[in-house]
């Protein structure tokens, strides 16, 4: 696969209107999509716009057809024994409050503890406070070492009457690739359930949720090169008998009453309202999209970014990088500058067309333990290249040198 | 090509001006940036007339919120408290000769907005 030429699909990127080429370091934030996914999306509404689901004439046997054709891709992609099983969401975010409210709050009892780690994302914490609040329950954090990787020496200690642990596999802050297998495994021993935050770890790497087997896994369509607006929720077959409805309403329901109703099984009965059915097709072709570059492929190739990045910015003497050495991380660079706070660093690389991120990345805590309030941080994907990591960190000694010579401003 | 940000913030971003706590102040104000975490706090002393005598700052966060501090903190000295409190946020802006996008007005504006909140 040549990713120096996969720029090209990406109309983004070409755009007339950019005055300098665009360097997107910050597809942890959100990706940029190819060409294929926002046909799809332009060819669901011009040729099979209908409601999926709802009737029974061939325009809506042909919406449902292909929204449920993506289902089955997502399944077999990650290896999951049944489409069933997959859950359509809005994103993470909603995929992990739906597993607080429909499975949480109806398994959890006063007293009981929730593990999750220090390098949680808002996303896989604040759902947990809120039900922790409302059930009386207790949270615990797995630790982190001096290097950003869960230091799990006293995991067995950690999980004694655990009933859910939830982690994400890949630190969207520092880009720690955790030891999902492992995590699975003692927490299964344990008797606790799992739920594995995969918003950073599907776009980039092989994931095999067959083989991980937990009992929840969850990811957003607009990090991996599809669009905005929807997720997917994988619930292990045994789950859903423990789940109430998440949302009431339409395409849930089997049966209904005025005072009472049955529900479809799953995943129909997690799937209240009208779908994001054009941005699941979408989902689909960013999936097809994927699947022929080969996630073997887009992993060794950001492999290959972090190595080089981390090389070439830990030889600049100003630049402190947080988090892992590049072997047990993924392409995220989260770094300091001596003098130049982030935010600065943000509004000063963007004069070069370089797009960061700047501040704690959702990860407010983990900023605290770090102990610094406000980090840069380059993300990276398929699209990008060797070369603009060289040339951002040309302009950051540009920056560095300017920032402390008083003659040197505009 | 230079750097984006202006010779006058520049300048105070290296040597700020009034820095420091005020002993006698009359008046204390305190503001944040809360998604930023940008923080200052500015201290008047106030004559029989409420005219600002004396100034100082303490703060911490990026150049734009602590040199439009420090900017600020000139411009407000000799002013009466009242007059001071009506400065807008585009006067300072306009002092600060720098074009910033929306998220870092609000770094840039964090010291208007400090003194029209006491917090005595
Ligand atoms: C690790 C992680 N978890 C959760 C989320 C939330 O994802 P979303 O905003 O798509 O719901 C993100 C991204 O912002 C993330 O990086």
């Amino acid at each position: 696969m040549d990713f120096a030429k996969i720029k090209k699909d990406f109309p983004i990127f070409r755009q007339a209107r950019l005055k300098k080429p665009l360097v997107y370091f910050d597809s942890a934030a959100t990706s940029h999509k190819p060409q294929s996914v926002i046909d799809a999306v332009v060819d669901f509404y011009s040729k099979t716009n209908a409601n999926t689901h709802r009737a029974a004439y061939e325009l809506a046997e042909q919406a449902t057809g292909k929204f449920e054709t993506v289902r089955s891709l997502i399944a077999d992609w990650l290896h999951i024994a049944s489409p069933d099983s997959v859950i359509f969401t809005k994103g993470t975010t909603e995929g992990i409050n739906l597993v607080a409210a429909a499975w949480g709050r109806n398994m959890l009892k006063r007293g009981d503890t929730i593990l999750l780690t220090e390098l949680e994302h808002h996303a896989n914490l604040i759902p947990w406070q809120l039900l922790s609040r409302e059930k009386n329950l207790k949270l615990e954090f797995i630790p982190i070492d001096d290097q950003g990787r869960l230091n799990l020496t006293h995991l067995p200690k950690l999980l004694r009457g655990v009933k859910l642990v939830a982690f994400n596999h890949v630190s969207n802050a520092l880009g720690t690739i955790n030891p999902v297998q492992t995590i699975v495994r003692a927490a299964r021993k344990a008797g606790a359930r799992v739920l594995v935050d995969g918003a950073q770890a599907v776009p980039h790497l092989p994931v095999d949720i067959g083989r991980i087997d937990p009992d929840f896994y969850v990811f957003s369509s607009h990090k991996m090169l599809g669009p905005s607006g929807v997720g997917v929720l994988y619930v292990k077959p045994e789950r859903f008998e423990e789940m109430t409805p998440y949302q009431g309403g339409g395409a849930m329901i089997s049966e209904v009453h005025w005072r009472h109703a049955t529900y479809q099984p799953a995943p129909l009965k997690f799937e209240a309202g009208t779908q994001p059915m054009a941005q699941v097709v979408g989902m689909g072709a960013a999936i097809e999209y994927l699947q022929s570059l080969g996630m073997r492929q887009v992993e060794l190739h950001e492999k290959q970014l972090i190595r080089h990045a981390y090389k070439v910015f830990s030889a600049i003497p100003e630049v402190t990088i947080y988090g892992p050495k590049p072997v047990d991380r993924l392409g995220v660079l989260t770094f300091t500058v001596a003098d130049i706070h982030a935010h600065d660093l943000a509004t000063l690389f963007d004069e070069y067309g370089i797009c960061l991120r700047a501040g704690h990345h959702c990860t407010q805590p983990l900023h605290r333990t770090l102990g610094v309030t406000a980090t840069a941080r380059f993300s990276f994907y398929v699209y990008n290249t060797l070369k603009e990591i060289d040339f951002a960190a040309e302009t950051l000694k540009k920056i560095i040198k300017q920032w402390h010579s008083p003659t040197a401003t505009s | 090509m230079a750097l984006a940000y202006s010779h006058i913030v520049m300048r105070h971003s290296r040597q700020p001006v009034n820095q420091g706590r005020l002993v006698k102040a009359s008046r204390k104000f305190q503001g944040e940036n809360i998604s930023c975490g940008d923080q200052v706090t500015l201290f008047v002393k106030l004559d029989s007339k409420k005219k600002i005598t004396d100034v100082g700052w303490e703060g911490e966060g990026c150049a734009i919120s602590q040199a439009s501090t420090s900017i600020f903190s000139e411009m407000i000295k000799g002013k009466t408290l009242a007059q001071a409190q009506k400065i807008t946020g585009e006067t300072l802006m306009k002092k600060m000769d720098t074009q910033l996008s929306p998220a870092r007005v609000k770094c840039a504006t964090l010291p208007v907005h400090t003194l029209k909140e006491a917090t005595d």
